[in-house]
């Protein structure tokens, strides 16, 4: 009997996204309705299961195998730094992991720095790769208020457009890392279950590539 | 008197069946293993790659340690005398698992095979840890690699040095996107990366991942792997053909202890969280030791709560 493939899917636009691009890939949900509130959806045709978790408890799932399968941000792919196979670059929420501080600022090198982030883990090793000591100030939202009111010197945090840094009169220092929506995999459901796992990415690749032409 | 199996939980059936197979294969079971200080771990932090050490202080002031790990107990005891030993154990181990908060207690049951080894020694491990592995799950699947495939692949791909590194973490991490970006970054031969990519995104049997092994430009790394593997598959293949199914080329596979040199294992069962079966061959502890032996061994760490996974 074949079994299920569980897929998790982070809640939000991201999810959205590639939820759309499973359906369109022929693992459409039969029962879905406008507005569904439901967590866990079924294709039982397909013996597909989705689940929609916090986009940053993807890795999670995926890697202690509650989840075969995950879309996940390659943000939050870094920052959990689970154990999980990155099998495809979705190319959509597509945005970059930056520096960023007040207009004019630079580090003189002579103190500490105070860098406030969502992203702890990240931060820690982009600097710690610079052997530079710093001071990480983990927030969990309105990072870009940080250096405005002296909590901290700079920040790293995903920037899409640089609109709300521009706002709040931050700009860019560095780019950390290019960030997309990957697929990622278990490595045992990858061992177990890999025929199906790779014909959903060959589906989901195919749809990419068409999309692109279009 | 009989013990009445009834009795019995299906992890500690397991373990009974586990200690049958070792005992079938000639492996003395080892009891000599006791504390250890704290500086033999410290000595050789390289070996263990930095896995934390749980420490405590004796009546005596001494530093102690748990076990992180079993091998380097039992080697630092070996006494060599120019026979092969085979010793069976079953250990206490303390260590910080991947993505946990903390220490684990966790039960390893393993095998170690010193002295003057041949190619039948390797064989009969490979096959041991098969019929270890089949105890717990008919459906294991046994990954076979060796310490310079994914060296070599670096090499055939005539990746320099000094980017070597996000190439070899891609790899691990079958990360195809991140292979492909950084390969056409570097203007990598096109040809070549797809035979990685097929050797990565795909799990086939070990004769397969071997001859596509053998597509890419040769080097004297990947010359050594290959020449290692191929003659163990063609073995197996007449010895042992019912283990061929159960067996995959890992290409993706870094050992996750230093001491490890030549053939790598590690072992899988379908419900399992990660690998259940650890081992390899590891010569360059002997030396470390200043013994002039060879050692190849496994372990199993059994699952504590999660009794589905035995069947």
């Amino acid at each position: 009997m074949m079994p299920w493939l569980n897929i998790a899917l982070p809640k939000g636009r991201l999810g959205e996204y590639a939820m759309a691009l499973f359906v369109e890939a022929g693992y459409g949900i039969p029962d879905l309705q406008e507005n569904d509130r439901r967590l866990i959806l079924e294709n039982t045709e397909k013996k597909v299961r989705f689940f929609w978790v916090k986009p940053i408890d993807v890795p999670i799932y995926v890697a202690r195998g509650a989840a075969d399968l995950g879309i996940a941000g390659k943000d939050v792919i870094l920052e959990q730094a689970a154990e999980v196979y990155e099998m495809l670059n979705l190319n959509f929420g597509i945005c970059r992991m930056v520096l960023a501080a007040k207009k004019g600022w630079s580090d003189q090198g002579t103190r500490i720095l105070r860098i406030a982030t969502k992203y702890p883990r990240i931060t820690t090793r982009y600097f710690a790769n610079q052997h530079r000591q710093v001071d990480i100030i983990s927030l969990n939202g309105s990072i870009e208020l940080a250096p405005v009111v002296g909590l901290a010197d700079a920040i790293v945090d995903l920037v899409e457009t640089g609109g709300t840094l521009r706002a709040n009169g931050l700009e860019e220092i560095d780019i950390i890392e290019q960030i997309s929506a990957r697929l990622i995999v278990n490595p045992i459901a990858f061992r177990y279950q890999g025929e199906r796992i790779r014909e959903i990415r060959e589906q989901v690749l195919d749809l990419k590539k068409i999309q692109q032409k279009g | 008197m009989a013990i009445d199996g009834s009795l019995l939980s299906s992890r500690e059936k397991a373990i009974l069946a586990l200690r049958h197979v070792f005992h079938q294969y000639e492996y003395h079971p080892y009891s000599k293993l006791r504390w250890e200080d704290y500086d033999f771990y410290a000595q050789h932090k390289a070996f263990l790659q930095n896995t934390p050490i749980l420490s405590f202080h004796d009546y005596d002031g001494r530093l102690l340690a748990l076990r992180p790990d079993v091998t380097l107990s039992l080697v630092r005891r070996y006494q060599p005398d120019g026979l092969i030993q085979k010793w069976s154990y079953e250990e206490t181990v303390y260590r910080v698992p991947e993505g946990a908060h903390g220490f684990q207690e966790m039960l390893q049951m393993g095998v170690e095979c010193l002295g003057p080894l041949t190619d039948k020694e390797e064989l009969d491990l490979i096959c041991m840890a098969g019929d270890t592995l089949k105890v717990l799950n008919d459906a294991f699947l046994l990954d076979i690699s060796h310490t310079m495939l994914l060296p070599g692949l670096l090499l055939s791909l005539q990746i320099p040095e000094l980017i070597q590194a996000p190439f070899m973490k891609a790899f691990q991490k079958r990360n195809l996107a991140e292979i492909l970006s950084l390969s056409q970054e570097y203007g990598l031969d096109h040809q070549n990366i797809e035979i990685i990519m097929q050797l990565l995104g795909h799990y086939g049997e070990l004769e397969e991942g071997l001859l596509q092994l053998q597509q890419l430009p040769s080097n004297p790394l990947l010359i050594q792997a290959i020449s290692n593997l191929a003659p163990l598959i063609e073995k197996i293949q007449t010895q042992n053909p019912s283990l061929l199914q159960h067996l995959r080329l890992d290409s993706s596979m870094e050992p996750n202890i230093g001491y490890y040199r030549g053939l790598i294992l590690r072992g899988y069962l379908p419900n399992a969280k990660a690998a259940i079966l650890n081992g390899g061959r590891y010569d360059p502890l002997l030396e470390k030791l200043e013994k002039p032996d060879f050692g190849f061994g496994f372990a199993l760490t059994l699952p504590h709560d999660e009794e589905e996974d035995v069947q």
